[in-house]
């Protein structure tokens, strides 16, 4: 007798991509990535503990050096993680498998895009715990520093927000590579060479059509104390986010499944 | 009883590239049906459009009486498949792998260790797929095409990678499943490997069906030479020329090519009423598996 009289939800197809992802890279890629940039950052100043400017709290001085590497690497660990995502399938030949189970496409689709966007999310809330624990060590090895009389500023949050909305961009446009060149150089090596294009072309009067020049701008924003949560940028990394992404869709759903 | 999978003319391209052209496939009820042809006939192709993965362009596939264009899902609740390389997800372990079809298909919590156990992996539930050997992938790929325990089954090339007795316990498997009432398309490019099981075939070839029935039909309706010793030649060899079959005297020996069972059926019949004594007679027809040859040119 089949046991399948009900259909399945996407909460249920979400709940199984979850568990897919089980021991893979991209997850501890997701966790371990900011861990050991906020590390290495600790180490430095613990080591060498830097001039803070004037003006400057320590926990500003701390987090820019922490948001630097992450302006440069965030966007590679998203091509990462959206080339092992979408690996997961291709390695097991699993798009024709899914496909062919009683749900829509587009649910076991889009559920990989909730679980690629729920990592990010993940890496980026456990950065700013990362940031907290390791400020709060630098305050007890560095007493001198004055961690303790200031606090955590305000636009870390919002820089972590906005890192996430342009990642939304960027993660899809990888996605959408991986999916269709089922190539890590491509797909991640595409990531390295749009981020120095994005660097050259900073200050282009059309750059804020690139998303490769939003996290760099999100820096700034962040060392100016104007960033804002969202703005015209963060329009058009969801406006890309959602291009790619249904284009993504469209490519597995339509091309000869293997 | 109606076909629980019928195609009408099914014909499908890639591009300006025909790969199926007006394939007729029916699978009664309860069958194991063998669904055969060289690499490249369009088996896997045919499998695709029954499984909704690529889409036919006219009401033309039918599974449970239903258009898979317009029912898939609640088709495909009732289908269990394997397509080519089974889809194992090798950095889980085979029970994980079977946990990701229990979060769809909930219920039975101890389905898991039943499917193993049911495809001979109950020793390896907790081992990385990825340490599997192709034999056991498969296996594995089977117990996820039973797990929600499905009324018809389709595997494309189900033995692949597996040893001797893996194809052994495999067919036994599928015996005991059409026991149990299901219906199994099995498809594969050797027929030895499944010819035991099956009781129907399709046999296509460049994406036509050139056989499709009972698997006795595929000998009965073949033609094939009978060797018939006697005392009387000439008698028999003029009854054989009467029936315009083709006659080949040889001393004692009497050979009479015919073309089906009923020809044979004809010939005895004949010998008998002419009262010509016959001390032996040998059948001499193609093997399944040369049959299988001569209709796919392989």
């Amino acid at each position: 007798m089949s046991t399948t009289a009900t259909r399945i939800s996407f909460l249920q197809i979400l709940r199984g991509e979850v568990l897919k992802t089980r021991r893979t890279r991209g997850l501890l890629l997701a966790i371990i990535g900011p861990l050991v940039v906020t590390m290495l950052v600790f180490g430095f100043h613990a080591e060498n503990p830097p001039d803070v400017p004037q003006e400057m709290s320590p926990w500003k001085n701390f987090i820019r050096y922490v948001f630097q590497f992450f302006m440069l690497l965030y966007p590679l660990f998203a091509a990462l993680i959206a080339f092992m995502l979408s690996n997961i399938e291709h390695k097991n030949r699993g798009f024709k498998y899914i496909f062919a189970l009683p749900a829509s496409k587009g649910a076991f689709y889009f559920s990989k895009v909730f679980v690629l966007l729920g990592w990010l999310a993940l890496s980026l809330g456990l950065s700013y715990v990362f940031i907290f624990i390791f400020g709060e060590l630098l305050s007890v090895v560095l007493p001198n520093f004055a961690f303790a009389e200031n606090s955590i500023p305000a636009e870390t949050v919002l820089f972590l927000f906005r890192m996430f909305t342009i990642l939304i961009s960027i993660v899809a446009i990888h996605f959408f590579l991986s999916l269709y060149f089922d190539n890590f150089i491509i797909g991640v090596g595409s990531a390295v060479f749009l981020m120095i294009f994005g660097g050259v072309a900073a200050n282009h009067r059309l750059a804020y059509l690139i998303p490769y020049t939003y996290p760099m701008d999100a820096y700034m924003g962040f060392m100016t104390g104007e960033i804002q949560a969202f703005d015209k940028r963060t329009l058009i990394s969801l406006i890309y986010g959602v291009v790619f992404f249904v284009a993504g869709f469209w490519l597995v759903s339509r091309k000869n499944i293997k | 009883m109606d076909a629980i999978l019928e195609t009408k003319n099914l014909s499908f391209s890639f591009g300006k590239t025909p790969v199926l052209k007006d394939l007729s496939l029916s699978v009664p009820p309860g069958s194991v049906y063998g669904f055969l042809g060289p690499n490249g006939a369009g088996k896997s192709t045919t499998i695709k459009l029954l499984l909704g993965l690529l889409r036919p362009r006219h009401e033309e596939v039918l599974i449970f009486g239903k258009d898979i264009r317009s029912h898939r899902q609640a088709i495909l609740a009732r289908i269990g498949h394997l397509i080519e390389s089974p889809t194992v997800y090798q950095h889980l372990t085979a029970k994980e792998n079977l946990r990701y079809l229990e979060i769809l298909f909930p219920g039975n919590k101890h389905r898991k260790e039943e499917v193993l156990d049911l495809v001979g992996l109950a020793h390896a539930t907790n081992k990385k797929v990825k340490h599997f050997s192709m034999g056991m992938k498969q296996r594995l790929g089977i117990a996820m095409a039973l797990y929600h325990d499905p009324d018809f089954l389709i595997l494309d090339e189900p033995v692949n990678g597996l040893d001797p007795q893996g194809i052994h316990e495999m067919r036994a498997l599928f015996l005991r499943l059409k026991e149990a009432g299901k219906t199994i398309l099995v498809s594969s490019h050797i027929l030895s490997e499944i010819e035991k099981v099956c009781t129907h075939l399709g046999i296509i070839k460049k994406g036509e069906m050139v056989f499709q029935g009972p698997i006795g039909d595929l000998q009965s309706t073949t033609r094939r030479t009978v060797h018939l010793y006697t005392d009387d030649p000439a008698r028999i060899s003029q009854l054989a020329e009467q029936h315009e079959w083709a006659v080949q005297p040889n001393g004692q020996k009497v050979s009479v090519e015919i073309e089906n069972d009923d020809a044979f059926n004809e010939l005895l019949r004949a010998v008998v009423q002419a009262n010509v004594r016959v001390h032996d007679l040998e059948r001499e027809a193609p093997s399944l598996e040369q049959l299988f040859m001569d209709l796919t040119n392989v």
